[in-house]
């Protein structure tokens, strides 16, 4: 089979940074979101951060009906994605597209609502199994869109999404499929699924401000800041970009995953270095060409640890290594959809030839890391960046791709069509 | 007998009026534009066909069997399942 340059010409974001690519954009470089002091049930308040539109807002009664949250914000971001690639407009050219899902925990939110409905108050909906279908979000997807290519749900916690736009992305390169839209979508507030994350003893303490508790590679980080959202992309091959003056905002170029094979949740340097190099070997490119990595970079003490360590496996030392930073201290983990708004904040920076810092940053136990200072880091005109996702369970994927530097980013949902590949 | 009959008659019309409410609540239907041999096929697809019947069996503390559900077919058919004035007390 040919191999097809596998090319993004639509991202639509429902997430703590805003739904528009300009204020995405614009938060990655300065501000990030407004993290909350979230109050639930059964735990203590947790930092969080949280979309502010509602999501059931612009669905049809049927959607409403059958959607768990992750999904209403699935369908949001996908008509934003279509919007963005000029594909709002045109079913047949859509027609034939995959639909590649990534969500760790599933609508588990409607889980809870059906199971409390039942044991509670007597009985649940009657169309509570398709609301709790893990499989929901891409089935509507499809349905919305009218998109009659296969329609695959990736679960595999952390490293959901990035192994679904791995996936669309090999469907694509092989022929397979001509368009795809992917991403992730994650909604964990439910009040048994925040307890449930409390269990695990992995959250980071709200403290005075909980807009400081996220903070990855420092010395003082205690535990994540969960977030919600969905982003997705429409994928194409190149040659069908091009056929119909579709903007192109940037190349996926390679793909790689892995598994520990180790342990739940302590993280393995080894599997995630594998993951890497994957990626690199899938991308044909060597570690040094590498300007920037997205890191996995949650706060957690063990799996920050463990990534500085797999990024001097693969990128060796510091004076050579790319740029590292974290974005989730702006936009929290987003969990199965963390691979997907990262993604899109790699394309941001590379969008505005610039990586910042990581918020919340201040003194690292990590000196073998080349971390972005706070006052940001230059891209080249044309950049390569890495995205890592590593989960429970010991998965790992990452995603290469590289973007040009434009001054009027992507944003406008109609001033497309005047860039070309990059 | 009369005071008996009237009150009867008072149950199942609140019967029927909460029957129309969740049809209304369910199907996104009007009530208005119901008559009773309106066909539920007409107003319903699957999804909304279970929708309602779980609802109804939660309201009226009945259960619909797959048989019984399949020979429903009217809203003249839904009013008669729900026209037991006992049910009202449910």
């Amino acid at each position: 089979l040919p191999a097809h340059k596998v090319v993004v010409t639509g991202i639509g974001l429902a997430t703590p940074l805003g739904s528009t690519w300009p204020a995405f954009a614009q938060a990655i470089q300065a501000g990030g979101a407004h993290f909350e002091a979230l109050a639930s049930a059964y735990i203590d308040p947790v930092p969080a951060a949280r979309v502010f539109e509602d999501p059931s807002v612009g669905l049809s009664r049927l959607e409403a009906k059958l959607s768990d949250r992750h999904a209403q914000l699935a369908l949001h971001a996908s008509d934003r994605a279509l919007q963005q690639a000029g594909l709002a407009d045109q079913p047949a050219l859509r027609r034939s597209a995959g639909v590649f899902v990534g969500c760790g925990s599933g609508p588990t939110e409607s889980i809870q609502r059906a199971y409390h409905d039942q044991m509670v108050d007597g009985g649940m909906h009657g169309l509570s199994l398709l609301r709790c279908l893990p499989s929901g979000a891409a089935a509507l997807l499809a349905l919305r869109h009218g998109l009659h290519g296969p329609a695959l749900t990736q679960a595999a916690a952390c490293a959901s999404s990035t192994l679904a736009l791995g996936e669309a992305l090999r469907a694509i390169r092989h022929g397979y499929l001509d368009v795809a839209l992917a991403g992730g979508a994650e909604a964990p507030f439910g009040a048994c699924t925040l307890k449930a994350w409390d269990g695990l003893r992995v959250l980071a303490p709200v403290g005075d401000d909980p807009g400081r508790a996220c903070r990855p590679f420092d010395r003082e980080r205690r535990g994540l800041v969960l977030g919600e959202g969905a982003v997705f992309f429409v994928l194409e091959s190149q040659a069908h970009a091009r056929s119909r003056g579709a903007p192109v905002w940037a190349v996926l170029e390679g793909f790689g995953a892995s598994c520990d094979a180790h342990h739940w949740t302590e993280p393995c340097a080894a599997g995630q270095a594998e993951a890497m190099r994957a990626a690199l070997h899938d991308a044909r490119i060597e570690p040094g060409d590498v300007h920037g990595i997205n890191a996995h970079g949650t706060g957690t003490v063990a799996g920050d640890e463990a990534e500085a360590e797999s990024l001097a496996q693969v990128f060796g030392a510091r004076e050579r290594a790319p740029w590292v930073h974290s974005t989730k201290s702006l936009h929290g983990h987003l969990l199965g959809a963390s691979g997907a708004i990262e993604l899109a904040a790699a394309i941001a920076c590379m969008s505005h030839g610039r990586m910042p810092g990581t918020r919340n940053l201040a003194h690292t136990d990590a000196p073998g890391l080349r971390l972005v200072p706070a006052t940001g880091a230059p891209l080249p005109q044309a950049a390569l960046m890495v995205s890592n996702s590593f989960a429970f369970g010991g998965g790992n994927a990452c995603l290469v791709v590289s973007a040009t530097r434009d001054p009027s980013p992507p944003g406008s949902q109609t001033d497309g069509a005047a860039r070309t590949d990059a | 007998v009369q005071a008996v009959t009237r009150a009867v008659t008072c149950a199942v019309n609140h019967n029927v009026e909460r029957l129309m409410k969740l049809i209304e609540r369910e199907l996104g239907v009007d009530p208005a534009t119901l008559a009773p041999d309106t066909l539920l096929s007409d107003i319903a697809d699957s999804l909304d066909w279970a929708s309602l019947l779980t609802a109804i069996e939660r309201q009226f503390k009945l259960r619909v069997e797959v048989e019984h559900g399949l020979q429903l077919r009217t809203v003249s058919d839904l009013v008669q399942l729900v026209a037991e004035p006992g049910l009202a007390c449910a």
